[in-house]
Protein backbone atom coordinates (compact mmCIF):
# COMPACT_ATOMS: atom_id res chain seq x y z
CA UNK A 1 0.00 0.00 0.00
CA UNK A 2 3.09 2.32 0.69
CA UNK A 3 4.33 1.69 -2.77
CA UNK A 4 1.17 2.45 -4.14
CA UNK A 5 0.87 6.49 -2.70
CA UNK A 6 5.02 6.29 -3.87
CA UNK A 7 4.11 5.45 -7.24
CA UNK A 8 0.50 7.77 -6.89
CA UNK A 9 2.64 11.01 -5.66
CA UNK A 10 5.20 10.71 -8.50
CA UNK A 11 2.81 10.42 -10.80
CA UNK A 12 0.84 14.00 -9.26
CA UNK A 13 3.93 15.58 -9.64
CA UNK A 14 4.80 14.86 -13.35
CA UNK A 15 0.77 15.32 -14.23
CA UNK A 16 1.59 18.93 -12.59
CA UNK A 17 2.96 20.23 -16.20
CA UNK A 18 -0.24 19.37 -17.64
CA UNK A 19 -2.49 22.91 -18.21
CA UNK A 20 -4.79 23.52 -14.76
CA UNK A 21 -8.26 23.19 -16.98
CA UNK A 22 -6.79 20.09 -18.43
CA UNK A 23 -6.01 17.88 -15.12
CA UNK A 24 -9.67 19.61 -13.13
CA UNK A 25 -11.44 18.01 -15.97
CA UNK A 26 -9.43 14.57 -16.09
CA UNK A 27 -6.52 14.79 -13.55
CA UNK A 28 -8.39 11.65 -11.62
CA UNK A 29 -9.10 9.97 -14.64
CA UNK A 30 -5.57 9.94 -15.85
CA UNK A 31 -4.03 9.50 -12.68
CA UNK A 32 -6.41 6.30 -12.38
CA UNK A 33 -5.33 4.97 -15.70
CA UNK A 34 -1.80 5.17 -14.76
CA UNK A 35 -1.78 3.22 -11.65
CA UNK A 36 -4.03 0.68 -14.18
CA UNK A 37 -1.67 0.73 -16.47
CA UNK A 38 2.19 0.32 -14.10
CA UNK A 39 3.33 -2.62 -13.98
CA UNK A 40 2.79 -5.26 -11.09
CA UNK A 41 5.32 -4.16 -7.95
CA UNK A 42 6.35 -1.15 -9.92
CA UNK A 43 7.06 1.58 -7.11
CA UNK A 44 8.88 4.38 -8.87
CA UNK A 45 7.61 6.02 -12.12
CA UNK A 46 9.63 4.81 -15.37
CA UNK A 47 12.10 7.33 -16.90
CA UNK A 48 9.59 5.91 -20.45
CA UNK A 49 6.68 6.57 -18.65
CA UNK A 50 7.58 10.11 -17.20
CA UNK A 51 8.85 11.48 -20.83
CA UNK A 52 5.57 10.17 -22.14
CA UNK A 53 4.03 12.32 -19.99
CA UNK A 54 6.52 15.12 -19.57
CA UNK A 55 5.85 15.39 -23.23
CA UNK A 56 2.06 15.08 -23.78
CA UNK A 57 1.88 18.20 -21.08
CA UNK A 58 3.83 20.68 -22.62
CA UNK A 59 2.45 19.51 -26.19
CA UNK A 60 -1.04 20.85 -24.26
CA UNK A 61 0.50 23.79 -23.28
CA UNK A 62 2.24 25.10 -26.32
CA UNK A 63 -0.32 23.90 -28.67
CA UNK A 64 -4.11 23.87 -26.79
CA UNK A 65 -6.30 21.55 -28.58
CA UNK A 66 -8.76 23.56 -30.56
CA UNK A 67 -10.31 22.52 -34.22
CA UNK A 68 -7.95 24.52 -36.23
CA UNK A 69 -6.76 23.54 -39.84
CA UNK A 70 -3.27 22.38 -40.04
CA UNK A 71 -2.21 25.14 -42.22
CA UNK A 72 -2.82 27.51 -39.31
CA UNK A 73 -2.11 25.74 -36.36
CA UNK A 74 1.63 26.11 -38.98
CA UNK A 75 1.18 29.61 -39.60
CA UNK A 76 0.79 30.48 -35.69
CA UNK A 77 3.45 28.07 -34.71
CA UNK A 78 6.06 30.00 -37.74
CA UNK A 79 4.64 33.41 -35.85
CA UNK A 80 6.12 32.61 -32.74
CA UNK A 81 9.06 31.26 -34.36
CA UNK A 82 9.38 34.98 -35.96
CA UNK A 83 9.12 36.07 -32.72
CA UNK A 84 11.94 33.87 -31.40
CA UNK A 85 13.54 35.04 -34.53
CA UNK A 86 13.28 38.46 -33.99
CA UNK A 87 14.76 38.30 -31.07
CA UNK A 88 17.86 36.01 -32.45
CA UNK A 89 18.28 39.12 -34.52
CA UNK A 90 18.18 41.87 -31.67
CA UNK A 91 20.81 40.02 -30.11
CA UNK A 92 22.78 40.08 -32.76
CA UNK A 93 22.55 43.23 -33.91
CA UNK A 94 23.33 44.16 -29.94
CA UNK A 95 26.77 41.60 -30.05
CA UNK A 96 28.14 43.02 -33.45
CA UNK A 97 26.90 46.84 -32.82
CA UNK A 98 30.53 48.02 -32.45
CA UNK A 99 32.29 45.62 -35.22
CA UNK A 100 29.48 47.41 -38.13
CA UNK A 101 30.65 50.63 -36.43
CA UNK A 102 34.12 49.83 -37.61
CA UNK A 103 33.46 48.42 -40.35
CA UNK A 104 31.32 51.47 -41.39
CA UNK A 105 34.20 53.83 -41.14
CA UNK A 106 35.49 51.91 -44.65
CA UNK A 107 32.09 53.07 -46.52
CA UNK A 108 31.88 56.68 -45.34
CA UNK A 109 29.01 57.27 -47.78
CA UNK A 110 26.75 54.54 -46.12
CA UNK A 111 27.49 54.83 -42.50
CA UNK A 112 24.76 56.89 -41.41
CA UNK A 113 22.01 54.98 -43.06
CA UNK A 114 23.38 51.29 -41.83
CA UNK A 115 23.21 52.66 -38.25
CA UNK A 116 20.14 53.81 -38.84
CA UNK A 117 18.89 50.47 -39.83
CA UNK A 118 20.98 48.98 -36.14
CA UNK A 119 19.74 51.55 -34.03
CA UNK A 120 16.28 51.08 -35.91
CA UNK A 121 16.13 47.37 -35.21
CA UNK A 122 17.27 47.57 -31.43
CA UNK A 123 14.23 49.74 -30.99
CA UNK A 124 11.90 48.32 -32.95
CA UNK A 125 12.58 44.73 -32.20
CA UNK A 126 10.78 44.64 -29.05
CA UNK A 127 7.73 46.16 -30.87
CA UNK A 128 8.15 43.25 -33.29
CA UNK A 129 8.10 40.47 -31.00
CA UNK A 130 5.06 42.09 -28.87
CA UNK A 131 3.40 42.02 -32.71
CA UNK A 132 4.32 38.45 -33.86
CA UNK A 133 3.12 37.58 -30.10
CA UNK A 134 0.34 39.60 -31.02
CA UNK A 135 -0.51 38.41 -34.47
CA UNK A 136 -0.07 34.35 -33.64
CA UNK A 137 -2.67 34.69 -30.80
CA UNK A 138 -5.39 36.41 -33.05
CA UNK A 139 -4.78 34.15 -36.28
CA UNK A 140 -4.60 31.58 -33.69
CA UNK A 141 -8.24 32.56 -33.00
CA UNK A 142 -9.68 32.93 -36.44
CA UNK A 143 -9.65 36.73 -36.52
CA UNK A 144 -9.85 37.78 -40.03
CA UNK A 145 -8.18 41.16 -39.23
CA UNK A 146 -5.45 39.62 -38.12
CA UNK A 147 -5.12 38.06 -41.02
CA UNK A 148 -5.07 41.15 -43.13
CA UNK A 149 -2.79 42.90 -40.61
CA UNK A 150 -0.51 40.16 -41.03
CA UNK A 151 -0.78 40.55 -44.39
CA UNK A 152 0.37 44.74 -44.15
CA UNK A 153 2.88 43.34 -41.86
CA UNK A 154 4.71 41.82 -44.16
CA UNK A 155 4.56 43.84 -46.85
CA UNK A 156 6.21 46.31 -44.47
CA UNK A 157 8.98 43.97 -43.43
CA UNK A 158 9.50 43.27 -47.18
CA UNK A 159 9.57 47.10 -47.99
CA UNK A 160 12.35 47.31 -44.75
CA UNK A 161 14.39 44.38 -46.06
CA UNK A 162 14.79 45.82 -49.66
CA UNK A 163 15.40 49.52 -48.31
CA UNK A 164 17.93 47.33 -46.30
CA UNK A 165 19.34 46.12 -49.36
CA UNK A 166 19.64 49.40 -51.21
CA UNK A 167 21.20 50.56 -48.52
CA UNK A 168 24.27 48.15 -48.48
CA UNK A 169 23.47 46.99 -45.17
CA UNK A 170 24.40 43.51 -46.39
CA UNK A 171 27.97 44.37 -47.40
CA UNK A 172 28.60 46.37 -43.85
CA UNK A 173 26.52 44.25 -41.50
CA UNK A 174 26.42 40.80 -42.96
CA UNK A 175 25.01 39.39 -39.83
CA UNK A 176 22.33 41.73 -39.52
CA UNK A 177 20.96 41.07 -42.93
CA UNK A 178 20.62 36.94 -42.22
CA UNK A 179 18.82 37.63 -39.44
CA UNK A 180 16.56 40.23 -41.50
CA UNK A 181 16.27 37.48 -44.28
CA UNK A 182 15.59 34.67 -41.42
CA UNK A 183 12.53 36.67 -40.38
CA UNK A 184 11.34 37.44 -43.98
CA UNK A 185 11.43 33.77 -44.77
CA UNK A 186 9.75 32.97 -41.53
CA UNK A 187 6.96 35.92 -42.14
CA UNK A 188 6.56 34.83 -46.14
CA UNK A 189 5.45 31.61 -44.76
CA UNK A 190 3.51 32.13 -42.65
CA UNK A 191 1.44 34.58 -44.92
CA UNK A 192 1.18 32.13 -47.36
CA UNK A 193 -0.12 29.55 -45.25
CA UNK A 194 -3.07 31.49 -43.41
CA UNK A 195 -3.97 32.55 -47.17
CA UNK A 196 -4.54 28.43 -48.17
CA UNK A 197 -7.74 27.45 -49.01
CA UNK A 198 -8.03 24.99 -45.72
CA UNK A 199 -6.93 28.47 -43.89
CA UNK A 200 -9.37 30.54 -45.37
CA UNK A 201 -12.27 28.16 -44.81
CA UNK A 202 -11.37 28.57 -41.54
CA UNK A 203 -11.12 32.34 -41.00
CA UNK A 204 -14.73 32.64 -43.08
CA UNK A 205 -16.84 29.76 -42.27
CA UNK A 206 -19.88 31.45 -43.11
CA UNK A 207 -19.14 32.11 -47.14
CA UNK A 208 -17.24 28.80 -47.02
CA UNK A 209 -20.66 27.69 -46.35
CA UNK A 210 -22.49 29.27 -49.22
CA UNK A 211 -19.26 28.53 -51.62
CA UNK A 212 -18.50 25.51 -53.31
CA UNK A 213 -14.97 23.37 -52.72
CA UNK A 214 -12.57 24.40 -55.50
CA UNK A 215 -11.84 21.20 -56.95
CA UNK A 216 -13.08 20.57 -60.38
CA UNK A 217 -14.66 17.24 -59.48
CA UNK A 218 -17.18 19.48 -57.25
CA UNK A 219 -18.83 20.96 -60.50
CA UNK A 220 -20.32 18.08 -62.39
CA UNK A 221 -23.15 21.25 -63.77
CA UNK A 222 -20.08 23.26 -65.21
CA UNK A 223 -18.09 20.11 -66.74
CA UNK A 224 -19.55 20.33 -70.57
CA UNK A 225 -16.03 19.78 -72.33
CA UNK A 226 -14.49 16.46 -72.87
CA UNK A 227 -14.88 14.61 -70.09
CA UNK A 228 -11.54 15.02 -68.13
CA UNK A 229 -9.03 12.99 -66.28
CA UNK A 230 -8.89 13.56 -62.75
CA UNK A 231 -5.98 13.34 -60.23
CA UNK A 232 -5.63 12.37 -56.87
CA UNK A 233 -6.29 15.68 -55.11
CA UNK A 234 -9.69 15.75 -56.81
CA UNK A 235 -10.27 12.07 -55.42
CA UNK A 236 -9.35 12.69 -51.77
CA UNK A 237 -11.28 16.03 -52.24
CA UNK A 238 -14.83 14.10 -52.86
CA UNK A 239 -13.31 11.34 -50.43
CA UNK A 240 -13.39 13.94 -47.51
CA UNK A 241 -16.71 15.91 -49.43
CA UNK A 242 -18.48 12.61 -49.38
CA UNK A 243 -17.33 11.94 -45.32
CA UNK A 244 -18.88 15.84 -44.28
CA UNK A 245 -22.09 14.32 -46.22
CA UNK A 246 -22.35 11.54 -44.10
CA UNK A 247 -21.31 13.13 -41.05
CA UNK A 248 -24.62 15.13 -42.03
CA UNK A 249 -26.80 12.19 -42.16
CA UNK A 250 -27.18 12.45 -45.79
CA UNK A 251 -25.44 9.19 -46.79
CA UNK A 252 -26.30 5.96 -44.88
CA UNK A 253 -22.33 4.02 -43.94
CA UNK A 254 -23.37 1.50 -46.98
CA UNK A 255 -24.05 4.27 -49.39
CA UNK A 256 -20.61 6.33 -48.11
CA UNK A 257 -18.50 3.50 -48.56
CA UNK A 258 -19.88 2.45 -51.71
CA UNK A 259 -19.32 6.22 -53.23
CA UNK A 260 -16.34 5.99 -51.70
CA UNK A 261 -15.33 3.09 -53.19
CA UNK A 262 -16.22 5.11 -56.98
CA UNK A 263 -14.80 8.15 -55.82
CA UNK A 264 -11.23 6.80 -54.80
CA UNK A 265 -10.68 4.78 -57.72
CA UNK A 266 -12.28 7.10 -60.25
CA UNK A 267 -10.21 8.34 -63.40
CA UNK A 268 -12.82 10.77 -65.43
CA UNK A 269 -14.78 13.45 -63.84
CA UNK A 270 -17.83 12.17 -65.23
CA UNK A 271 -17.27 8.79 -62.82
CA UNK A 272 -16.38 10.89 -59.49
CA UNK A 273 -19.29 13.51 -60.37
CA UNK A 274 -21.91 10.91 -60.19
CA UNK A 275 -20.53 10.32 -56.25
CA UNK A 276 -21.97 13.73 -55.40
CA UNK A 277 -24.35 14.73 -58.00
CA UNK A 278 -27.33 14.21 -55.76
CA UNK A 279 -26.23 15.88 -52.98
CA UNK A 280 -26.21 19.55 -52.20
CA UNK A 281 -23.29 21.81 -51.99
CA UNK A 282 -21.39 22.02 -48.81
CA UNK B 1 -3.61 10.84 -39.38
CA UNK B 2 -1.24 9.54 -36.78
CA UNK B 3 -1.48 5.72 -36.08
CA UNK B 4 -2.10 6.27 -32.42
CA UNK B 5 -4.97 8.20 -33.04
CA UNK B 6 -6.34 6.16 -35.79
CA UNK B 7 -6.24 3.17 -33.51
CA UNK B 8 -7.81 5.00 -30.80
CA UNK B 9 -10.70 5.83 -33.32
CA UNK B 10 -10.87 2.29 -34.16
CA UNK B 11 -10.74 1.14 -30.56
CA UNK B 12 -14.11 3.10 -30.33
CA UNK B 13 -15.49 1.89 -33.67
CA UNK B 14 -17.43 -0.57 -32.20
CA UNK B 15 -18.62 1.14 -28.75
CA UNK B 16 -17.42 3.19 -26.42
CA UNK B 17 -14.97 2.45 -24.06
CA UNK B 18 -12.63 4.07 -20.85
CA UNK B 19 -9.20 5.10 -20.83
CA UNK B 20 -8.30 1.75 -20.18
CA UNK B 21 -10.09 0.05 -22.15
CA UNK B 22 -8.72 2.02 -25.26
CA UNK B 23 -5.20 0.94 -24.26
CA UNK B 24 -6.05 -2.95 -23.88
CA UNK B 25 -8.12 -2.47 -26.92
CA UNK B 26 -5.24 -0.91 -29.10
CA UNK B 27 -2.94 -3.17 -27.84
CA UNK B 28 -5.00 -6.06 -29.58
CA UNK B 29 -6.17 -4.78 -32.92
CA UNK B 30 -2.25 -3.95 -33.39
CA UNK B 31 -1.06 -7.33 -32.25
CA UNK B 32 0.87 -5.97 -28.88
CA UNK B 33 2.29 -4.01 -31.38
CA UNK B 34 1.48 -0.58 -30.00
CA UNK B 35 1.14 0.40 -26.10
CA UNK B 36 -0.46 3.41 -25.93
CA UNK B 37 0.98 4.92 -22.71
CA UNK B 38 -1.41 7.44 -20.24
CA UNK B 39 0.40 10.66 -21.79
CA UNK B 40 -0.19 10.12 -25.54
CA UNK B 41 -3.69 8.30 -25.14
CA UNK B 42 -5.04 11.68 -22.96
CA UNK B 43 -3.21 14.07 -25.62
CA UNK B 44 -4.78 12.28 -28.47
CA UNK B 45 -7.79 12.18 -26.65
CA UNK B 46 -8.19 15.99 -25.89
CA UNK B 47 -7.54 17.12 -29.47
CA UNK B 48 -9.91 14.50 -30.94
CA UNK B 49 -12.74 15.69 -28.47
CA UNK B 50 -11.80 19.58 -29.15
CA UNK B 51 -11.69 18.56 -32.89
CA UNK B 52 -15.52 17.15 -32.46
CA UNK B 53 -14.22 13.57 -33.40
CA UNK B 54 -14.68 11.65 -29.88
CA UNK B 55 -17.36 12.92 -27.63
CA UNK B 56 -17.33 11.80 -23.32
CA UNK B 57 -20.28 8.97 -23.20
CA UNK B 58 -20.91 8.82 -18.51
CA UNK B 59 -18.67 8.06 -15.90
CA UNK B 60 -18.40 5.91 -12.91
CA UNK B 61 -17.05 5.37 -10.24
CA UNK B 62 -15.23 1.75 -9.86
CA UNK B 63 -13.25 1.32 -7.05
CA UNK B 64 -12.64 4.55 -5.64
CA UNK B 65 -11.24 5.57 -9.34
CA UNK B 66 -13.28 7.62 -11.93
CA UNK B 67 -13.67 5.90 -15.31
CA UNK B 68 -15.18 7.98 -17.79
CA UNK B 69 -16.24 6.37 -21.05
CA UNK B 70 -15.76 7.78 -24.71
CA UNK B 71 -17.32 7.32 -28.22
CA UNK B 72 -17.11 7.82 -31.36
CA UNK B 73 -19.05 11.30 -33.06
CA UNK B 74 -20.56 10.86 -36.62
CA UNK B 75 -17.91 13.26 -37.27
CA UNK B 76 -15.79 10.72 -35.88
CA UNK B 77 -17.22 7.90 -37.64
CA UNK B 78 -17.07 10.00 -41.15
CA UNK B 79 -13.23 10.38 -40.70
CA UNK B 80 -12.15 7.18 -39.56
CA UNK B 81 -14.34 5.50 -42.78
CA UNK B 82 -12.43 8.06 -44.87
CA UNK B 83 -9.45 7.40 -43.54
CA UNK B 84 -9.21 3.79 -43.90
CA UNK B 85 -10.45 4.04 -47.07
CA UNK B 86 -7.83 5.86 -47.80
CA UNK B 87 -5.29 3.81 -46.54
CA UNK B 88 -6.88 0.77 -47.74
CA UNK B 89 -6.49 2.30 -51.39
CA UNK B 90 -2.49 2.83 -51.08
CA UNK B 91 -1.97 -0.41 -49.58
CA UNK B 92 -3.83 -1.61 -53.10
CA UNK B 93 -1.82 0.55 -55.22
CA UNK B 94 1.33 -0.68 -53.74
CA UNK B 95 0.10 -4.13 -53.52
CA UNK B 96 -1.21 -4.13 -57.19
CA UNK B 97 2.46 -2.51 -58.12
CA UNK B 98 4.67 -5.29 -56.45
CA UNK B 99 2.41 -8.15 -57.24
CA UNK B 100 4.05 -8.71 -61.19
CA UNK B 101 7.44 -8.72 -59.20
CA UNK B 102 6.06 -10.96 -56.15
CA UNK B 103 4.22 -13.08 -58.66
CA UNK B 104 6.79 -13.92 -61.38
CA UNK B 105 10.11 -13.26 -60.17
CA UNK B 106 12.25 -11.30 -62.76
CA UNK B 107 10.99 -10.76 -66.31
Amino acid sequence: MSDMTVLERGYRRILACYPRSFLRENGDEVLAVLLDTAAEGRTRVGLAGAWDLVRGGVRMRLWPAAPRPRAVRAAVTLMLAGAATELAALITVAVSFGAVRAAAARYPATTDAVLVHQVAVLAGAPLAIGLWLWLAWANGKGEDWARMLSAACFGLLTFSVLDALAQHVAAVAPATMIAAAAVWAVGLASVVLIFTPAACRYYRPRLARILPAPTSALWPRLASGPDLRIGDADREATAVALGEHFARGRLTLEEFTARLDVALTATRQSEIAQTTRDLPYL
Amino acid sequence: MQEATFLILTALADGSQHGYGIITEVAQISDGRVRLRAGTLYTALDRLRADGLVAVDGEEIVEGRLRRYYRLTPDGTAVLAAEAARLQANAAAALARLRPGLAGGLA
